[in-house]
């Protein structure tokens, strides 16, 4: 095999490696506020395909608007659902108001941040998390 | 080809999302309630009907209070601390505008009702040239 293949060889596995890893692992972008001071408008994200654990901050579909994906924090797991809260509760529209989701809406789990530069590192838990 | 700069690109935006307040913000909605203070001061003073005037200054006082909330409303509401950053006079211009609105609660001068009017469209100018139209009115404002 001549260089020139195997080296587009080489670039299409990895291509394809890439494009099979974004089914398990994705990078999201932050609007709004609701989850302050954990995540702020613009904060980018890595998020791993994986259930949502209590204090995990996940992401899920709106159940009033299924075309948008809302980032919040899991305060609690049972057998109906997943109750979805705000780090910021006086700026967070969450279970309180549409109440439990059901488990499969929860696919994404935030893991760590990467941009901005200055605030690269995992997700904390919440310094009041909400119950 | 899959560059590092594209892993890095997020796929999607995600909501940290509040419902309220709505974000809907103009100052239009001042606007109409300081045109009916100088329409009621009109005609209060082309009516000599006692009754009338009354009810004249009743509702010319609770149409100035509304003055002072929708232009409240904006002031903290609308109006973030990059658009102070561009207008200086943010404040004062606010707060000029709503002592004219007590003021025009106050008499019965048309000349006081016009003044206001023409510091609400100041606020409108900064509304405008802080994209309040394309971003707090759904589909702009209806020309």
């Amino acid at each position: 095999m001549s260089t020139g293949r195997s080296a587009l060889l080489f670039l299409v596995l990895i291509s394809l490696g890439l494009w099979g890893a974004r089914r398990w692992i994705d990078v999201v972008e932050v609007r709004g506020q609701s989850m302050a001071p954990t995540l702020l408008p613009g904060d980018r994200l890595i998020v791993v395909r994986a259930p949502g654990r209590v204090a995990d901050v996940v992401l899920a579909f709106d159940p009033r608007d299924p075309g948008r994906e809302l980032i919040k924090r899991v305060t609690a797991v049972d057998d109906w659902g997943v109750t979805l809260r705000g780090d910021n509760p006086s700026a967070s529209t969450d279970a309180r108001m549409f109440g439990e989701l059901p488990p499969s809406s929860v696919q994404w789990r935030a893991v760590a941040r990467y941009w901005p530069p200055g605030r690269i590192g995992p997700i904390e838990e919440a310094v009041d998390c909400p119950r | 080809m899959i560059s590092f700069r594209s892993i890095l690109r997020p796929s999607r935006i995600v909501d940290a999302h509040c419902d309220i307040p709505c974000g809907i913000y103009d100052p239009e909605q001042a606007r109409i309630e300081a045109e009916s203070c100088l329409r009621i001061i009109e005609k209060h003073a082309a009516s000599d009907d006692e009754h009338f005037r009354a009810r004249c200054i009743g509702i010319k006082e609770e149409r100035a209070e509304l003055v002072k909330h929708h232009l409240d409303v904006l002031w903290h509401d609308y109006f973030k601390p990059e658009h102070l950053e561009k207008y200086p006079d943010l404040h004062d211009t606010f707060w000029k505008a709503t002592k004219q609105a007590s003021k025009v609660k106050q008499s019965l001068d048309a000349g006081a009702a016009k003044e206001l009017l023409s510091m609400i469209d100041t606020v409108d100018e900064m509304w405008k040239a802080t994209g309040g139209l394309e971003k707090t009115r759904v589909n702009g404002r209806p020309s």
